[in-house]
């Protein structure tokens, strides 16, 4: 069992460029855990995901009720790297004990309820107070895009 | 704000205009052959630093004329010093082959190092390896515009929004150039014109005053520049140096070494092509997960027409990035392109409305391979004005669900392999294969480089436009099953490892005069590691630079500034060494 995620991501684009080209390389990473309902109920998308990765990344999807049982009946010592796709998904995974040490916050897009916070990040206030309980609760929540650009904490409210 | 990276360049900027005044105080001299920077010259190197960043070149901009290769041969040519220009372009080049931009975030900006760092470069009478040491800082400043041009940018979506509501195709179409790129205009080419018309004197009087009273320096901008090269190297390494095709990179290395003075980088081109094959040949498992695709695509309505379908595409490769900004990113470039489209599509005003604010919403992907997206889009809309029942929100999802994965493989393949194994090559024809010694390059490197690229990029992108508007989503498994798309990149790994290991031999140029004294007799250490491996010391640079950066964590923006101060410290003259001619002993710097 890993506990500690080499990045537990939040990212409403998934998998795409900054993660292929550039999370991968720096982190080492050697699978991806995708938690999200909508892919898990679709199995077209599922295979234009696992087929888009590069040939060293294991791509598992599973479903957000799937995600602790996903993650205890994982033995892998493998680097690991977690994305959802809104701060709604993590809270629920959360609520229902999947373990959570930090947050990196890689990508919103933008829509009429949300209003840009960083560079191309985009929160809605909704949003914003669910990332400030989870800080709370001692996850450590912060905005990077990239390994090269420094972190930027979530500030409390 | 990336603070580090801005104190970095800030410092870097503050000694050289420390340096820049007191020489030119002290020297009136000036040198004779050295070309000088005229207004007009300087107004078009902004014309054209702000051409390599604007849609006018069917998305050559960014992919070709962004790069160092092809600013330098571009500058040269206008300074009235073409060869010059391109020995100087490829060079600076070297830093700039890892380098990628993806999703919005720039590390640096290989453009302003190529366009004003060959300028600078040319009009001080630098040489041509040193001139990496002077573009390098100038490309981190970069990175400043283009955060206040992403802000800025934020509100033409907004006014495209208005628009849309009144149905007005025309004015959403105008409004993804016509407002952002006056404005780009001023915001990069301004401030390039003017840097290399106030800069030129300053750069060309400080560096003829550090030749004449302090030549050491110039000696410490040689050996950074080596280093700098191993950098850039590096930054490669870290997405090619992985397991079972690593040893590709030795093999290179070790190929080219051999060569000595016969290297040529088309030849070693082609039998790391050969070996990429072998490899993925030799190494498959047998057999390949493969989805079978039974069914036959149904046909498309026939309300569009090729020529309808290839002006959306036409419309996409000029302007996808036009009005680039942090809040949608390509949203108003994507409804851009479908404005043929829905032209063509609905006739009602209501009708129009709607579906030009359904493509206005955040939308990124890669523009080449992310062109599937919109031909599968434009298949989605044809059905749905005639008559099927596609929601927006099976529209969107589509949208949704394709660009993150599509530019995911897009960037991998078209900013990972196509253009640097292409700068690669164009490099080395530039440069004739080796960087030491060069001072005159080869016009046909810059443009055997966009070949390459425009092939990819106009021949790839309607290719997987149009077949993406036939076969819809069947089209996208089709294309990533079976192992075609990953065999593709081990051949392309196998092919960039082999290749960084021939340009580790031709383009990172360290050597030690340093000497010993063994009993009666000094050698030089130089000698003894040549007896050893040749090109020991470059090969070494790499891996350090490769070790620090992936498994050290150090930054690459550091490193750059560490190797300029460690290079210009350690080329102060204190170490024993052997004059060549005189066979004297004398003191040294630590690199030649």
């Amino acid at each position: 069992m890993n506990d500690d995620w080499a990045l537990f991501r939040i990212d409403d684009r998934l998998i795409h460029g900054q993660i292929v080209t550039v999370w991968i390389a720096e982190l080492q990473i050697k699978r991806i855990l995708i938690i999200d309902d909508v892919l898990a109920e679709d199995l077209f998308l599922q295979n234009v995901y696992r087929y888009s990765a590069p040939p060293s990344i294991t791509i598992d999807i599973c479903s957000i009720k799937e995600g602790p049982e996903f993650y205890k009946s994982d033995n892998s010592t493998t680097s690991t790297m977690v994305i959802v796709r809104s701060p709604a998904a993590a809270m629920q995974l959360f609520e229902i004990g999947f373990p959570l040490k930090h947050i990196n916050i890689g990508a919103l897009g933008s829509t009429p309820e949300r209003e840009r916070y960083y560079k191309n990040i985009s929160i809605s206030t909704l949003e914003l107070e669910t990332l400030r309980k989870l800080q709370e609760y001692g996850i450590r929540i912060y905005f990077q895009r990239v390994p090269s650009e420094p972190p930027k904490s979530l500030e409390p409210s | 704000m990336n603070t580090k990276k801005i104190a970095i360049a800030f410092i870097i900027s503050l000694v050289l205009l420390f340096v820049s005044v007191a020489s030119v105080k002290a020297s009136a001299g000036n040198q004779a052959d050295a070309p000088k920077i005229g207004l007009g010259t300087a107004i078009l190197i902004g014309l054209m630093y702000y051409g390599s960043l604007s849609p006018w070149f069917a998305n050559l901009g960014f992919t070709v004329f962004y790069r160092p290769l092809v600013a330098g041969a571009l500058v040269g040519l206008v300074m009235g010093h073409p060869a010059e220009g391109v020995a100087i372009g490829a060079n600076i080049n070297i830093l700039y082959l890892g380098w990628i931009g993806a999703g919005g975030t720039l590390p640096s900006d290989p453009a302003l190092a190529g366009y004003l760092g060959t300028a600078l470069a040319l009009a001080g009478g630098l040489d041509v390896q040193s001139s990496l040491a002077l573009a390098a800082p100038l490309g981190l400043l970069g990175s400043v515009t283009f955060s206040l041009r992403m802000s800025l940018s934020s509100i033409v979506p907004h006014w495209a929004d208005q628009y849309a509501e009144d149905g007005n195709i025309r004015m959403v179409a105008l409004s993804n150039f016509i407002y952002t790129q006056p404005f780009l205009l001023l915001l990069y080419g301004l401030p390039v014109a003017v840097a290399a018309y106030l800069g030129a004197p300053v750069v060309s009087a400080s560096l003829n005053w550090i030749s004449q009273n302090a030549l050491w320096v110039m000696n410490g901008l040689y050996a950074a520049s080596g280093m700098l090269a191993a950098l850039g190297i590096a930054m490669n390494l870290r997405y090619l140096f992985l397991p079972s095709v690593w040893p590709y990179y030795f093999l290179g290395f070790i190929i080219t070494t051999l060569l000595g003075e016969q290297v040529n980088l088309l030849i070693l081109a082609g039998i790391g092509a050969v070996l990429a094959f072998m490899h993925v040949r030799f190494t498959q498992s047998g057999e390949t997960e493969s989805i079978q695709i039974t069914e036959a695509p149904d046909p498309p309505p026939g309300i569009l027409t090729r020529k309808d379908v290839f002006g959306a595409w036409l419309r996409w490769l000029f302007f996808s990035h036009a009005s680039w900004n942090w809040e949608r990113l390509q949203g108003l470039g994507f409804a851009h392109s479908m404005t043929p489209i829905i032209r063509k599509l609905y006739h009602t005003k209501d009708d129009i409305s709607a579906a030009l604010k359904r493509h206005l919403v955040f939308f990124n992907t890669q523009p080449d391979i992310g062109g599937i997206v919109h031909g599968i889009v434009i298949s989605m809309e044809e059905e749905r004005a005639s008559g099927a029942d596609i929601s927006d929100e099976a529209i969107n999802g589509t949208k949704v669900g394709l660009m993150g994965p599509l530019s995911g493989i897009g960037d991998t393949i078209q900013q990972g392999i196509v253009i640097p194994i292409g700068l690669a090559i164009g490099m080395g024809v530039a440069t004739g294969g080796n960087i030491s010694g060069v001072t005159e390059g080869n016009i046909l490197g810059p443009i055997i480089y966009l070949i390459i690229v425009a092939a990819f990029v106009w021949g790839v992108g309607w290719l997987v436009w149009w077949q993406g508007y036939k076969q819809g989503r069947k089209l996208v498994l089709s294309v990533l099953s079976g192992g075609f798309m990953k065999n593709w990149i081990t051949r392309a790994q196998v092919l960039g490892n082999f290749i960084m290991g021939a340009l580790t031999v031709s383009f990172v140029n360290l050597s030690t005069p340093v000497a010993i004294r063994i009993g009666g007799t000094v050698i030089g250490i130089q000698n003894i590691l040549d007896q050893i491996i040749p090109n020991l010391l470059p090969v070494l640079a790499v891996l350090l630079a490769w070790w620090l950066l992936s498994k050290k964590k150090v930054s690459p923006v550091m490193l750059l500034g560490a190797i300029i101060f460690t290079g210009i410290l350690l080329s102060y003259p204190i170490w024993p060494g052997v004059d060549a001619v005189t066979n004297e002993v004398i003191r040294v710097g630590v690199f030649k």
